[in-house]
């Protein structure tokens, strides 16, 4: 049979001739059977008594069972369905399901933007996926909004790389219906309220326009919970999107007939006939779910049972067409009735009447004569359970009159319902709407109504999905959040809100950056800078990144190499990589030598590593030879010597004195202190070591192996100190933390903090990663993601949030947040831009500098002196443009305003609000003297309007060009001014927290809510109209969407103690509004950036279809 | 079991399948776009159209991608040489699968897996047979053991020495 069926030519037709080689291979496989099945601790005798004498049968036995013990590779795989292990789109195969009519059912882990179990539905060949992935994107939002314990979600769908479309849904696991009520022999009352359960989650669904169409036993699974039997219905939406449309081709429509459109045995008549369904459809196959669930048997199949033959497809679907169902109380044998705990008789007496009427009701034939809903399916059966009469009568000679009658009074009641929901709506008035034009018109007219109410529904579901992501983010329940909020940028690409709450949990979470790379990318490493990393491509040359531009500058041309490892010398100045062809290289970071080839670890494939020693200008490299190498890379040549040697050498670390460790592939440690007097060998595990770590004090070294053990040793006893079970899967990295108290862990479910001493376990990102480096700030993280395309930058730190930087000397007076550059300080002898770590990028030296204002939008900047000059700069031609003295100027930047080049407003100490003109030196009071305290003020950037506030709620707008005055109130003192870029809003900041916003033109006046004290900054972003941010006393800055008039984001960079909020002294745009500047009250720096949190949610947002390697080689 | 008839009909398409295969690289130099991947699943589908649409249902899904396994691996191997032909003038190179086909830590080379299971039958063909049906035909153990009409422990037996022989060839062979 087996010869037959291997057609490749040249392959024996015959029996295997027994030539000594099939004897020999025949005796190793015997050998290798029995020893694979032997427990491993009697392995060995069993091979040294069946290999006796013969050394060559013994090492091929062993060699093999060596690479039988290798586990899963490749070769489990198949090529025509996705292994284990395989991604398909962002998720991962774990294992199959189940095989059913439309495909493979597999459960699979959902990699990101959460990490979730999911059952992922492949569907088989045969259909249109481009069709079937559009239906399910039209369905998809209704899908969304399907909310039942008894319904499992459906989360995504899409096509996998070779072109069959699936769909992803919440797992559950449980058995159908069935299977679970025979397997607890449940009896038919406890049936029959499962049902009613099942129902309501189909009712559910159909109030939202959902119909399933193929309800069936396997749709309907049961779990247990607490001991109650829940059933969840899977697949809603799934039979839509497959139903056969146009396009497709023959033969993918004979497999939809087939298989895929539902089974015989549950399909309507109306769905086998290819007629239009409702929900009388999913009411017809509940009835045969209910029918088999009571009768044990479907109704077609319950006539074939005493022929004991299976019916074919064809002639299921013949009977179902044309026969009338047995009643369910006829079809009922011993052994069915026994799994429900009674007997046939007694079963076949409890199910008779009324429920033979309630399931002939559900699965009539004809629509128009079954349930008009679910919902009065649901009805019947909990009258059933509670002994009432039920709707469902037996047929008789009047029935269809009283069906006729039933079917007018359900056309009337829906009649009723819909002139309710609009009277709800639109109050319109019932009396007088005779004539049919009449009608038509309210028709009409409700119509509208209802379309513009449904706009602002779902406009309203829309923001309030937004602000509950939002939430979900703040409480660090991410799932949610992620679901939410990508739902919603998913739904409307457009909207800000939804973009501007994922800009705020980007930065909310740490993320500082993403780098995707075109091949893979194992491991990279941060130079001494703190900004640039080292990190090799597979197909490309390695690269330096820079993080803050994300630009990535290749280290000359040409291919690349597997590359496994990278390190970089303590200085910066040279980068070294380690490759699977076993090859240590010398990469210059810094000028323009060539890469130089400094030594081979072995000839083939296999591990490799390398690394440099933070102490001394000295590389450590081994491989799978065992040979550990030093490498002097400032010799030139280098020197490179072999100092020691162990096993494959697989991971290296050094600690702060110099000594160094290495792991091997056998699980074996050595440790060679920095003189090489002195040798450790120790064996910490059995497998391979995949991660080591030293203590920060030396003393200690952690290692991880494949499993999710870390064995901690005494570097000096060479003692296990510690055995750590990271619950976080194997330690692909590992690193001390500063007081070697903790531990960092790098799982596959992302990266984890061990605390060693009572074993507590945070995860600080939740996205699993191969390896990852730390920056010298101790804070910042960059790891490599579990599939290699991509390089994320994360800030770890307790305060997370944006890049982190700290105004650098004690000279520096104020700090404002500047349009064209992040940050600009006023110095005892001048002022100074700073870059996003407070470092200073240009200095101009003014005299005794006190306040800097930045204008809105040029480059230009008033300089408020101690000696009380004003002097205006332009900052990118380095030049004085304007000096005045003055005498009464109040030194308040909240008071000074600078439009152009040419006009500064400032506030005297007398509160009078003065103009200047710099061209000419001509000044004017525009307010001569305020009414009380003057505590901001502001100029509409067009130049057109004058904003000031006093104490005492009193906020004046002052028109420009006629002086013409407006007064407004908002019940509380504003502290802050400014006006929206087209110069549309005066926006004031005020002592309460509210934000008011002042239409100029209108003079319509709100209140924003958000801060819960007092606002000390209002800035109108420089170019957009839309958008504004506060900074309050309450240690938050927000940002506000002036188009929807709503918060929506929010920034607390310096969290404190409640009572000490106040944490942040100022807040601006930068980078020309690409960004967001914040400065602590202690002169922290936090930058915000833009395009880096939405180059991260782009590539959050892209699912890439690319596989995870599960070995390191 | 497979019937007699989808044994014979088995190898009446074997020269088929060797069109086949032809022409769907023909159209993949023609458009560029056929990847192993698609390649294979479209191989699949003419398949299936073949042998007509009741065979799958009256013979059983695990026949039918038993009887598919061979036509996969024909596929793939000419798709392979035909691909390495083509870029390298007709020299000998490895051709991975890919990533995405079968869960790898390194992808499978194909002509060397070829080679190696050509090697494997010459000493034993149901276990070459038994590799080429989970591989190329994706059954499951079960589904092996009832195609080839051997025990399960045997089908199992089989696959856990093919596989631990292949692996140690295949590195043999690559280093």
């Amino acid at each position: 049979m087996s010869r037959t069926d291997t057609p490749l030519p040249g392959r024996p037709a015959a029996e295997p001739s027994h030539g000594p080689a099939e004897l020999r291979f025949q005796r190793v496989a015997a050998i290798f059977e029995r020893a694979r099945m032997a427990a491993a601790s009697e392995r060995e005798d069993l091979l040294l008594r069946e290999c006796a004498l013969d050394a060559e049968l013994l090492i091929e036995v062993r060699s093999l069972l060596a690479h039988h013990d290798v586990g899963v590779d490749a070769l489990d795989g198949c090529v025509i369905r996705p292994g284990v292990g395989a991604r398909i789109g962002r998720y991962r195969i774990e294992g199959t399901l189940g095989e059913g009519g439309m495909g493979t059912v597999y459960r699979a882990t959902q990699l990101e933007p959460v990490r979730r179990e999911v059952a992922l539905k492949v569907i088989k060949l045969g259909m249109d996926t481009r069709q079937v992935v559009r239906r399910f994107e039209a369905e998809r939002q209704a899908l969304a909004r399907l909310e039942h314990t008894n319904v499992a979600k459906v989360l995504d769908g899409g096509a996998t790389p070779d072109g069959r479309p699936y769909f992803v849904m919440e797992l559950v696991r449980g058995s159908p219906i069935t299977q679970h009520c025979d397997e607890r022999r449940i009896e038919w009352r406890d049936r029959v309220a499962l049902m009613v359960e099942v129902c309501s989650a189909v009712h559910h669904a159909h109030q939202r326009g959902i119909l399933h169409r193929d309800l069936k036993p396997s749709n309907i699974l049961v779990t247990e919970a607490d001991g109650k039997a829940i059933p969840k219905i899977i697949d809603f939406g799934v039979a839509k999107a497959l139903e056969p449309g146009v396009g497709m081709t023959a033969a993918s429509l004979s497999t939809a007939l087939g298989h895929v459109v539902g089974t015989p045995d549950y399909m309507s008549p109306e769905q086998a006939a290819g007629e239009d369904v409702d929900t009388r459809t999913d009411v017809f196959a509940l009835g045969i779910v209910l029918y088999e669930l009571l009768a044990g048997v479907t109704p077609v199949r319950a006539r074939s049972m005493s022929g004991r033959r299976t019916p074919s497809p064809m002639e299921l679907r013949r009977r179902l067409l044309e026969d009338d169902p047995p009643r369910v109380s006829s079809a009922i044998d011993e052994e069915r009735a026994g799994a429900r705990r009674t007997t046939a008789a007694a079963l076949g007496r409890a199910l008779r009447g009324e429920i033979d009427w309630i399931v002939l009701k559900a699965i009539a034939r004809d629509p128009a004569r079954r349930y008009a809903s679910v919902a009065a399916l649901a009805d019947d059966l909990e009258r059933l359970l509670a002994n009432e009469p039920v709707a469902a009568r037996p047929p008789s000679t009047g029935y269809i009159l009283a069906k006729f009658a039933r079917r007018h009074t359900v056309a009337l009641v829906a009649g009723l319902a819909v002139v309710f929901s609009l009277m709800i709506g639109t109050t319109v008035s019932l009396f007088g709407l005779r004539s049919a034009q009449a009608e038509r018109d309210v028709a009409r007219d409700a119509e509208r109504e209802q379309t513009r109410l449904a706009a602002a529904l779902r406009g309203q579901l829309f923001a309030s999905d937004v602000e509950r992501g939002r939430k979900a983010a703040r409480q660090g329940n991410w799932t949610e959040a992620w679901q939410l909020l990508y739902g919603a940028i998913e739904a409307d690409p457009e909207s800000p809100h939804a973009r501007w709450a994922l800009r705020e949990s980007a930065w909310e979470q740490g993320w500082i950056m993403t780098h995707r790379f075109d091949s893979k990318v194992r491991f990279a490493r941060f130079l001494p800078d703190g900004q640039h990393l080292f990190a090799a491509e597979t197909e490309r040359p390695p690269v330096l990144l820079d993080m803050l531009t994300g630009e990535a500058r290749p280290l000359g041309t040409g291919g690349g190499a597997d590359v496994l490892e990278v390190a970089v010398s303590r200085d910066g100045r040279y980068g070294f990589t380690s490759d699977t062809s076993g090859l240590i290289t010398q990469w210059d970071l810094v000028g323009n030598e060539p890469p130089k080839p400094l030594v081979s670890c072995h000839p083939n494939r296999g591990s490799c590593s390398v690394l440099c020693d933070p102490s001394a200008d000295v590389a450590y490299a081994g491989g799978r030879n065992g040979v550990i190498w030093r490498i002097e890379y400032l010799a030139d040549p280098p020197i490179v010597q072999a100092i020691a040697h162990s096993g494959g050498v697989k991971r290296l670390a050094i600690a702060a004195d110099g000594m160094l460790a290495v792991g091997d592939d056998q699980g074996g440690l050595l440790l060679l202190s920095l003189d090489r007097q002195r040798e450790v060998r120790l064996q910490p595990h059995e497998r391979s070591i995949q991660s080591l770590a030293f203590g920060r004090a030396g003393r200690l070294v952690a290692t991880g192996t494949t499993g999710p053990t870390i064995v901690i040793n005494d570097t000096e006893t060479g003692e296990v100190v510690q055995t750590v079970r990271s619950k976080v899967g194997t330690a692909r990295n590992l690193r001390f933390g500063p007081d070697d108290r903790t531990l960092l862990v790098l799982g596959w479910w992302g990266l984890h903090e061990i605390n060693l001493v009572d074993g507590a376990v945070t995860t600080l990102i939740p996205f699993g990663s191969w390896r990852f480096d730390v920056a010298p700030d101790e804070q910042t993280i960059a790891m490599t993601s579990a599939d290699y395309r991509m390089l994320s930058i994360w800030n770890i730190g307790p305060d997370r949030g944006g890049v982190r930087g700290v105004v650098p000397a004690k000279s520096v007076t104020s700090v404002s947040a500047m349009p064209n550059e992040p940050f600009l300080a006023a110095m005892n002898r001048g002022i100074a831009a700073l870059d996003e770590r407070g470092r200073p990028i240009w200095h101009m030296p003014v005299r005794s500098a006190r306040l800097v204002v930045p204008g809105p939008r040029s480059p230009i900047v008033a300089v408020i002196g101690n000696d009380r000059w004003l002097r205006v700069f332009d900052t990118v031609n380095r030049k004085s443009l304007a000096t005045s003295a003055m005498p009464n100027v109040r030194q308040d930047s909240s008071c000074v305003d600078l439009v152009e080049d040419r006009f500064v407003a400032h506030g005297t100490t007398e509160n009078a609000v003065e103009l200047i003109d710099l061209k000419n030196g001509s000044r004017c009071e525009v307010i001569p003297s305020g009414p009380s305290e003057l505590l901001a003020l502001a100029i509409s950037d067009d130049g057109a309007w004058l904003g000031a506030s006093f104490r005492g709620d009193d906020n004046r707008l002052i028109r420009l060009a006629d002086g013409a005055e407006t007064t407004f109130h908002g019940n509380t003192t504003g502290f802050a001014v400014d006006f929206n870029a087209d110069s549309r809003f005066m926006l004031v900041g005020t002592w309460r927290g509210d934000l008011l916003v002042h239409d100029v033109q209108t003079g319509e006046l709100r209140a924003l809510v958000g801060h819960s004290s007092m606002v000390k900054v209002v800035a109108a972003h420089p170019t957009d109209p839309d958008l504004a941010l506060s900074m309050s006393e309450d240690g938050s800055v927000r940002i506000w969407h002036l188009g929807l008039m709503r918060e929506v984001a929010m920034l607390r960079p310096f969290p404190r103690l409640e009572w000490d909020a106040n944490s942040i002294r100022s807040a601006g745009w930068v980078n020309a509004g690409e960004g967001i500047g914040i400065i602590g009250i202690e002169g922290e720096l936090a930058t915000y950036s833009i395009p880096m949190a939405d180059r991260v949610i782009g590539q959050w947002q892209a699912t890439p279809s690319i596989n995870v390697d599960v070995n390191d080689p | 079991m497979p019937s007699d008839d989808a044994t014979a009909l088995s190898a009446t398409l074997h020269s088929e399948l060797r069109d086949l295969a032809a022409a769907l690289l023909r159209r993949e130099r023609r458009d560029h776009t056929l990847q192993p991947t698609a390649l294979v699943h479209e191989a699949f589908l003419r398949l299936g159209e073949r042998l007509g649409p009741t065979w799958r249902e009256e013979h059983g899904e695990a026949a039918f991608r038993a009887l598919a396994a061979t036509a996969m691996r024909r596929i793939l191997v000419d798709h392979a040489r035909a691909h390495t032909a083509d870029k390298r003038g007709g020299g000998w190179m490895r051709i991975e699968l890919p990533e995405a086909m079968v869960e790898a830590p390194e992808p499978v080379e194909l002509l060397a897996l070829h080679e190696a299971l050509e090697a494997l039958a010459q000493l034993d063909p149901r276990k070459a047979r038994v590799v080429e049906l989970r591989f190329f035909g994706g059954l499951n153990g079960d589904e092996v053991a009832e195609t080839l009409g051997v025990a399960r422990s045997t089908s199992e037996a089989d696959w856990f020495m093919a596989r631990a022989w292949l692996r140690k060839r295949l590195v043999e062979s690559s280093s």
